[in-house]
């Protein structure tokens, strides 16, 4: 998932035809139901759950930057 | 070590990847070194594709850590390579002179060390904020405070303007946490409810570091706040007070 997020970033037809059709593109893509929903979702939340499920190690702690 | 001095340059990446400005991404060009931190693992992956040498300062987090032990990690691990003589840029997310302390600490020290260094801006959170929300400071004024030091502070608001609280998940909390700090967020509503009725309606918001994603948008009555699902990187946005509401 983390890989598609990427590519969503620097490929405009994938992000193109992904607006279009989110959930096919996704599968299409290799993730799972659960991860092209959450995509589909267009909630950030949703998406930073089901990027916590397939790489919880990966996960960003908590980024605070003020004193 | 090299004669000729080294460099800093602290950069901003933008809160999404189509953020980064075309001077911040020439400066990573021209850099012997990036270094990096991210907001997101996938935005993490992307910076470190875009250096041959390039780092994440992510490592130096850990929860239970207090922050400033890790602000020092950071400040050193960026200057110390420029000391040595390198041209360095370190990515930051959002804008990087925007609630990040280590950015500023690693331009003070660079200062006192005779290291060349400068900053150069980039898009914040406050300025999604703004295009999200469809809300121009301009019109009513805007107070913007970190929630901690507008709790322990108390600040005198101005309740005709729109209010910006951030970092509202980790309210008095000086430690790397794993989850919002539910004991700040009453604290938070506590020193709100002396400004605004409880059923005043704010919005908790968060910009979207995805490019098929919108912002957090999500409007519930202040006294709501300490149950709410407050996800790490959020903001309360408060209106201005109007009459009815209090």
């Amino acid at each position: 998932m983390k890989d598609f997020l990427l590519k969503l970033e620097d490929d405009d037809d994938l992000r193109r035809r992904f607006r279009e059709s989110p959930e096919e593109v996704a599968q299409a893509e290799g993730l799972t139901s659960e991860q092209a929903a959450a995509l589909a979702s267009s909630n950030p939340k949703e998406i930073r759950r089901a990027l916590q499920d397939e790489a919880p190690g990966e996960t960003i702690v908590n980024i605070v930057m003020m004193d | 070590m090299r004669n000729d001095p080294g460099s800093l340059t602290i950069i901003g990446t933008g809160i999404r990847a189509q953020h980064l400005t075309p001077e911040a991404l020439a400066e990573i060009r021209a850099a012997d070194e990036l270094l990096y931190l991210a907001a997101e693992p996938h935005l993490a992956a992307w910076l470190g594709a875009l250096h041959e040498h390039a780092a994440s300062l992510q490592h130096h987090y850990a929860a239970g850590l207090d922050r400033a032990a890790t602000y020092e990690a950071m400040v050193e691990a960026v200057l110390q390579p420029a000391r040595e003589g390198r041209r360095v840029a370190a990515a930051f997310y959002g804008h990087p002179g925007v609630f990040v302390t280590p950015s500023h600490a690693a331009l003070a020290r660079a200062a006192a060390e005779g290291i060349p260094a400068r900053m150069l801006p980039a898009v914040s959170a406050e300025d999604c904020l703004f295009a999200d929300l469809g809300i121009d400071p301009g019109r009513t004024g805007c107070q913007s405070y970190d929630a901690s030091h507008f709790v322990g502070r108390r600040p005198r608001l101005d309740t005709g303007a729109v209010v910006l609280l951030w970092q509202i998940s980790v309210v008095g909390e000086r430690r790397a946490v794993v989850a919002p700090s539910r004991d700040g967020l009453a604290s938070l509503t506590e020193a709100l409810l002396e400004h605004y009725a409880p059923g005043h309606v704010v919005t908790v918001y968060e910009a979207s570091p995805y490019a098929v994603a919108g912002p957090v948008v999500e409007r519930l009555a202040l006294r709501d706040l300490p149950q709410h699902d407050v996800s790490p990187l959020a903001t309360l946005v408060v209106p201005p007070a109007t009459s009815g509401t209090r």
